[in-house]
């Protein structure tokens, strides 16, 4: 499976926020991974309104990964693993290397599948295992509250946990696109649960020709793995984010 | 630390406990209560994690019940996922099923944030006896049996002192109906009423005047033009399919029309939208149904076979030029016309109307202005065109009552011949206030937060605080249990049954049923009405009462209107059951005459020897024709005129439009986000939409010189409340407007105090002849 993205048909999107409940509910997160952001202009009586659902990019050269001291974050795809001096091939096992002293195991099932290296681009943890259908075992995270993953990523989408439910849970999240699922064949709860037929996860290949910026999103680096089905109506120039009203 | 909900559960409820529980005074057994109620939800009672499943059910965030699976795991519920063995949440017309079904079911945000309804720390943990005056928040909590013992002793009172009619019973619509109909008629109350006559009632009589089917739904996917008056089913999202399939129409080409005195989410979807004032939809319809006639664009040939009333019609629309209709509606004439033109230019379409024009005075009327414009057109019954679906459910037993029940307090089927059988809340509560025609004495209200819900909020709490003794079933302490003498807590729908036999054209069935254990340690409502039915020992003639599990009385209503148990409905994949398909045109079916009919020869209408009419001679043949006295449309309602009404779709100024110290339409809409009023105090939801500010236009703003975020005071003659200004393109510059369900004092520690009340600011009539009650019709005046 060649590189995973997110397909946003801002056409269709109707504003609902059942992508980013379901996102909370299928990994019982406290913090949004997902967020609907909203955005008004015109003139009566010629309004415009649009919506924008926003998550992890999956980058094809993520900036969280490069930008974390612990080495949190992973993408699923052998050739960047190669390029990475900090992940080390060992008999097989991939190993991270946080300090010259301290390396920890990637566990196979979250890099590996049939004893081959998952391609689909997706950038996960490799410290939090999550199970088949939902909830995340976050005992063993490293994450050390710096706040860089979210500093470094030109679109700011690791963003801080302010009530994670305990003191052994790290502050900093994101979207891990539904590996779990995304392997069973399932779309990812955003995906699948979208009412609009406004979301989609496919492979990046097949998205060529469509734009990657649209009112809310400029790209910023990083080759982002998203792409846009923009409105098909002209747009005035006085489009302005606002809170969901 | 594996991160569930369990957690999330806890936190929130030791968060809350923290908190301090302001307005509950809790005595040692309740806390003991809550904190063993929080003990289940977090799973240390039976934490059997080896028992992890997906059990199917049907959501009930709304009443639109969209198929769910959920995972439950060591008896918690731990996730949600579409069902897409049920129709509802893929599409609602059979022939699109199987092919929209691999493209996937669909769950709204509401269903996707179920779980935290369900583990809410704010729910009421176990029944509640008042213990300080109405409206206090003092209460002590008492066991089940106690509940049962002393409610039912109660209504045994209020039976013998002052006649079984002086208990008003009301209800949400959506659940656990028959045994709550069983349970009033067998107590000798007429007087069981329920949520639709605040809901969609005007649209219902409308249709059925005109087309003689009360639900008809748009066959939106397979239509080539969507007119909207007034509806919102991108944001109001009771049938989960409805975007995808509107989305899909829109994909392959359709146009959309709304017509709204709001940008809705819909209008911002729509390829037009159409700026109204608000209640004058009717002149609209009948402008455009002008130029139709006028211009001879109406089906020559559909008109003449299947509509009765032409001649009049045609005759009467003569009166709605769109250069009149400019000057009421605000709709540009030009536009008016071109509109006209391109309904009638266009097939198929679907023209369908809901909530906007259907809350005001006019509404039954405009709603039958509306359902003129397919008559005229010929679309209906026909793809991608408004279809009448059939429907098999679910069939209540039959009661034979020792006396008929005395007349109903609500004037339904006196002074509301044509009102519906839900009832009418508005006329109900006037009678408490004003004892005609006879006084109430007792009010239950199953999940139905009556105070908030029914217009002119400050006469519902008079009202309520009249009757001597109020029972409240719900889920958390809303404004109505407060008020309450007695609250049982009511159950999530996680925790109980109901059998779904709607919003499809083609009949099916779907089951909802308990997917984890009882959070209250006690029994669901149908048992409570049961265990009280009897307590109270209530029995027909025929001896028949309470005596079965709920289970059981299922099973027989199953039986009596599938053929089917309730065991084998389980048994069936995602326990949906579904039974041939959607069928067109029913009109033109060929039907048998049975023995001895009697054949009208003048309007062809075929009776049976006992009066009944079963179908319409059409060339030769008999055919079905269509559920109304004609069996044709009909423009023309002799059943209108004959109970002196107005028998062709006339008109009406709004009762309470603006006036001169009142100058803006105050009206109110939903959002995908929450239900009604109940879903404010889900932390995930109300977390999404945290206010409701009212939308001003800019223009407007700009004149009353309002800033966005500030606070003002918004007036009608009826209340008064602080609001807060957003200013916005979106809105007729006449109007001023909320989304409906906030501004709650009660319900829980997260809804209260958020956002402003719409229900605050109306007069609270009933429509008058569909019995609606009226949410969106009055003038209000914005001052700093």
């Amino acid at each position: 499976m060649s590189q995973l993205a997110f397909l946003v048909n801002q056409y269709n999107c109707i504003g609902c926020h059942a992508c980013e409940m379901a996102c909370k509910q299928q990994w019982q997160t406290e913090l949004n991974w997902r967020r609907v952001r909203h955005f008004e202009g015109g003139k009566y009586p010629k309004p415009v309104r649009l919506f924008l659902s926003l998550s992890c990019h999956h980058c094809q050269e993520p900036a969280c990964a490069q930008a974390c001291p612990t080495k949190r974050y992973l993408k699923r795809d052998p050739e960047w693993i190669k390029r990475q001096p900090w992940i080390k091939e060992r008999d097989g096992k991939f190993y991270v290397v946080i300090t010259p002293t301290r390396e920890e195991e990637i566990p196979d099932h979250l890099i590996m599948s049939d004893g081959r290296l998952l391609e689909d681009g997706l950038v996960i943890y490799n410290d939090v295992i999550f199970g088949k259908w939902g909830r995340g075992d976050y005992s063993k995270h490293r994450c050390i509250q710096c706040g860089l993953c979210e500093k470094e990523c030109p679109y700011h989408v690791p963003r801080r946990n302010p009530e994670p439910p305990d003191e052994y849970s790290p502050r900093w999240e994101k979207c891990t696109g539904c590996y779990p699922l995304v392997q069973q064949g399932i779309p990812p709860a955003c995906a699948h649960t979208c009412m609009g037929l406004a979301l989609e996860m496919k492979p990046l290949e097949t998205l060529k020709g469509l734009t990657s910026e649209v009112p809310g999103f400029r790209y910023e680096g990083t080759n982002p793995s998203v792409r846009f089905i923009p409105v098909k109506s002209p747009l005035p120039t006085n489009i302005v984010e606002t809170p969901n009203l | 630390m594996i991160r569930g909900f369990q957690e999330f559960t806890r936190r929130q409820f030791l968060k809350s406990a923290s908190g301090g529980l302001a307005t509950i005074f809790f005595n040692e057994s309740l806390r003991e209560r809550v904190a063993s109620a929080s003990e289940d939800s977090s799973g240390r009672a039976t934490p059997d994690e080896t028992v992890d499943q997906w059990l199917p059910t049907c959501c009930m965030m709304c009443g639109g019940a969209t198929g769910m699976l959920v995972r439950v795991v060591g008896g918690r519920v731990e996730g949600v996922m579409p069902n897409d063995e049920n129709p509802i949440g893929v599409c609602n017309v059979s022939q699109d099923y199987e092919r929209e079904r691999r493209r996937g079911a669909k769950l709204c945000p509401k269903g996707n944030a179920a779980v935290a309804s369900l583990y809410d720390p704010d729910r009421v943990p176990a029944p509640l006896r008042r213990i300080g005056p109405r409206g206090s928040g003092k209460w002590e909590a008492i066991s089940w049996e106690e509940a049962v013992k002393e409610v039912a002793g109660r209504l045994r009172e209020v039976k013998e002192r002052y006649g079984p009619e002086s208990l008003f019973w009301c209800s949400e619509d959506a659940s656990f109906i028959n045994i709550q109909k069983d349970f009033c008629e067998l107590y000798g109350s007429p007087n069981f009423s329920m949520h639709s006559n605040i809901c969609d009632v005007s649209r219902k009589l409308g249709y059925k005047l005109v087309m003689g089917h009360d639900r008809p739904l748009g066959d939106l996917q397979n239509s080539k033009y969507i007119m909207l008056f007034g509806w919102n089913p991108l944001a109001a999202t009771k049938w989960v399919h409805l975007p995808a399939i509107i989305n899909r129409a829109r994909e392959l080409g359709a146009k959309l029309v709304v017509i709204d005195p709001v940008f809705t989410h819909t209008a911002a979807k729509a390829d037009e939208w159409v700026p109204i004032r608000p209640g004058t939809d009717g002149v609209l319809a009948l402008a455009m149904a002008n130029v139709i006639v006028g211009e001879g664009l109406f089906e020559r040939d559909f008109v003449r076979e299947w509509t009765t009333g032409f001649e009049e019609f045609s005759r009467f629309v003569k009166g709605y030029s769109p250069k009149w209709a400019e000057k009421v509606t605000s709709v540009p004439r030009e536009t008016i016309e071109r509109l006209a033109r391109e309904l009638a230019s266009t097939r198929p379409f679907v023209i369908d109307a809901w909530s906007g024009p259907g809350h005001h005075s006019n509404a039954t009327q405009t709603i039958r202005a509306i359902a003129s414009l397919p008559v005229l057109l010929g679309q209906i019954d026909r793809p991608g065109t408004l279809l009448f679906p059939e429907r098999k459910g679910p069939k209540r037993r039959s009661l034979k009552l020792e006396k008929p029940l005395p007349p109903r307090v609500d004037g339904l089927g006196t002074k509301y011949p044509f009102g519906h059988g839900s009832g009418i809340y508005c006329e109900a509560r006037d009678a408490m206030l004003t004892g005609k025609p006879y006084q109430l004495h007792a009010g239950v209200f199953v999940f139905q937060n009556f105070v908030m819900a029914v217009p002119n909020t400050s006469k519902n709490v008079e009202a309520l605080k009249r009757l001597d003794f109020i029972v409240a079933v719900d889920t958390l302490l809303s404004e109505t249990a407060e008020l309450a003498d007695i609250v049982i807590p009511g159950s999530h729908f996680f925790e109980r049954y109901e059998l779904i036999a709607n919003w499809t054209t083609w009949p099916t069935l779907a089951l909802r049923q308990p997917v984890v254990g009882t959070r209250i340690k006690g029994m669901p409502e149908y048992e409570l009405v049961m265990a009280l039915g009897r307590e109270l020992g209530l029995k027909d003639k025929e001896g028949k009462g309470f005596e079965m599990s709920y289970e059981e009385y299922m099973d027989t209503e199953l039986k009596l209107g599938i053929g089917m148990s309730l065991e084998e409905l389980k048994g069936l994949p995602g326990a949906v059951w579904k039974s041939g398909q959607t069928r067109y045109e029913k009109h033109l079916e060929e039907v048998k005459a049975p023995e001895g009919a009697i054949i009208d020869e003048k309007a062809g209408i075929v009776r049976s020897k006992e009066g009944k009419t079963v179908g319409i001679k059409l060339r030769e043949k008999i055919v079905r024709g269509f559920d109304t006295p004609s069996k044709k449309l009909e423009f023309f309602s002799k059943e209108l005129k004959e109970k002196a009404f107005e028998p062709l779709p006339r008109y009406e100024e709004p009762e309470d439009s603006p006036t001169k110290k009142y100058p803006l339409y105050l009206v109110a809409w939903k959002q995908a986000e929450h239900t009604h009023g109940r879903t404010l105090n889900n932390a995930w939801l109300i977390d999404l939409k945290p206010d409701n500010p009212l939308w001003v236009n800019t223009e407007t703003g700009k004149r009353l010189g309002l800033v966005e975020g500030e606070e003002v005071w918004m007036e009608s003659p009826y209340g008064k409340a602080r609001v807060k200004v957003h200013l916005t393109e979106g809105i007729h510059p006449e109007v001023v407007g909320l989304h409906h369900g906030y501004g709650h004092w009660a319900l829980g520690k997260l809804a209260k105090g958020k956002g402003v009340n719409d229900g605050l600011f109306m007069p609270g009539k009933a429509e008058r002849l569909s019995g609606e009650g009226i949410t969106k019709e009055v003038g209000v005046r914005i001052y700093k």
